[in-house]
């Protein structure tokens, strides 16, 4: 599928990265991404859910996730739906690691006593 | 009711101002993440549910605006139907309607207006009636025309006619009740500005749900009426509330409350727009749900 909405943010904000960190251990429901960000982010990221599912959104339109039946029920009994990251998600992640390790790295090379 | 569940419910009447894709997608999901989010914080006491609350509240009408904002891209991309065209034009047509209503009555009640006195002193009290009738029907046949439903021009015309004029009706004892009041309690100029403004608001509100409330009595479709009716409170909720922070502004700078012709019509518009648009919308959404003439038109 070819995203009609091809705006994608470079590098990624820490928001978007830490919701695909989260995915990248699996699929998980809106509540279990808020909760994981939070944890990941040592609590400084705290989505509201309306946030969360605007990231989302943006996210199955760039074909980063895609919507996964969940093992759950809600409280309606529907399946729960659950987001999984796509090949292409996990290559943006990918990507945005290796940049930021990059980023380190340089910075590493500059600030270390020896390089003074 | 628990405070938790109550503000739950609240919530999920706040989902329903997300533009209707993004609701239909998402609104059940959200709804169900956030009472889970406030489920799971209650347990460690009220404060963390209150945190909850407050977290979505503030992101709430940033995230309203990035959606809406992300619907009309993504309507200009698909080179779909112009959905937002009946919001625009139902904006102008009850919003000009509202707005030139609130203005010419305002005009009566000037004093020493010259050859208008007379015409005035005569016609003042049914003349401000006859304006907001013949407003609101304008803003009806205006909306129906160039959203393009002239079979609903009629229609529009009545429903917008009756609900400005028994809008405005029902208002006046409002208004001279809260004038008594307002006189009596020796109130200081900010307190009066903003009762009057308050008042005024009154007044769009009861115009712009009753407007609806009578389309969809006319469609013979009470749950569009109600609909209607809760879209027309809503919207002019919304302008309202942009409304105060003009009222506040004009307090801020100690203007005086003589100039409040310009602070009637203000929020006249203001709330006649949103208002307007909210009922557009409304409209529009349920003619799209079962593909009624009125929007093929």
């Amino acid at each position: 599928m070819t995203p009609l909405d091809d705006r994608r943010p470079e590098p990624l904000s820490e928001a978007a990265f830490y919701i695909l960190l989260s995915l990248a251990s699996g699929p998980r429901h809106g509540y279990a991404i808020l909760k994981d960000v939070e944890t990941l982010s040592r609590g400084r990221i705290l989505f509201s859910t309306g946030t969360l599912y605007g990231a989302l959104k943006r996210f199955l339109q760039w074909d980063w996730i895609r919507r996964v039946r969940g093992r759950g029920e809600d409280e309606t009994g529907r399946p729960r739906k659950e987001y999984a990251l796509t090949a292409e998600g996990r290559r943006i992640l990918d990507a945005e690691v290796s940049r930021l390790q990059s980023l380190v790295k340089t910075a590493r090379a500059r600030t270390a006593p020896e390089a003074g | 009711m628990t405070v938790s569940r109550a503000a739950v419910r609240v919530f999920a009447s706040l989902l329903r101002l997300y533009p209707g894709r993004f609701r239909e997608e998402f609104g059940p999901e959200i709804a169900e993440v956030f009472a889970e989010s406030v489920r799971q914080a209650e347990r460690q006491g009220a404060l963390p549910a209150l945190a909850v609350g407050v977290r979505e509240l503030v992101d709430f009408p940033v995230n309203l605006i990035v959606e809406y904002w992300e619907e009309m891209r993504m309507q200009k991309l698909q080179l779909a139907q112009p959905v937002l065209r009946p919001v625009w034009w139902g904006a102008i047509g009850f919003g000009l309607a509202a707005a030139l209503a609130g203005l010419f009555h305002t005009a009566l009640y000037v004093p020493n207006q010259g050859a208008l006195e007379e015409f005035a002193e005569h016609w003042r009290f049914w003349g401000e009636f006859l304006a907001y009738a013949v407003m609101g029907g304008l803003g009806g046949f205006f909306f129906a025309l160039v959203s393009r439903q002239p079979a609903k021009a009629k229609l529009f015309w009545i429903a917008g006619s009756m609900g400005f004029l028994i809008g405005h009706l029902l208002w006046y004892p409002v208004m001279v009740g809260s004038s008594v009041a307002l006189f009596y309690a020796d109130a200081t100029d900010a307190v009066f500005l903003f009762g009057l403004y308050f008042v005024w608001w009154i007044d769009i509100a009861l115009m712009m749900s009753l407007t609806g409330l009578f389309i969809g009595g006319m469609e013979k479709n009470p749950r569009l009426a109600g609909k209607l009716f809760v879209h027309g409170v809503l919207g002019a909720a919304i302008g309202g509330i942009l409304g105060l922070c003009f009222a506040g502004l004009w307090a801020l700078f100690g203007l005086s409350v003589t100039g409040r012709g310009a602070l009637i019509f203000v929020v006249n518009a203001l709330a006649g727009i949103f208002g307007g648009a909210l009922l557009g919308r409304a409209i529009l959404r349920e003619g799209s749900s079962r593909d009624a003439p009125a929007t093929a038109g």
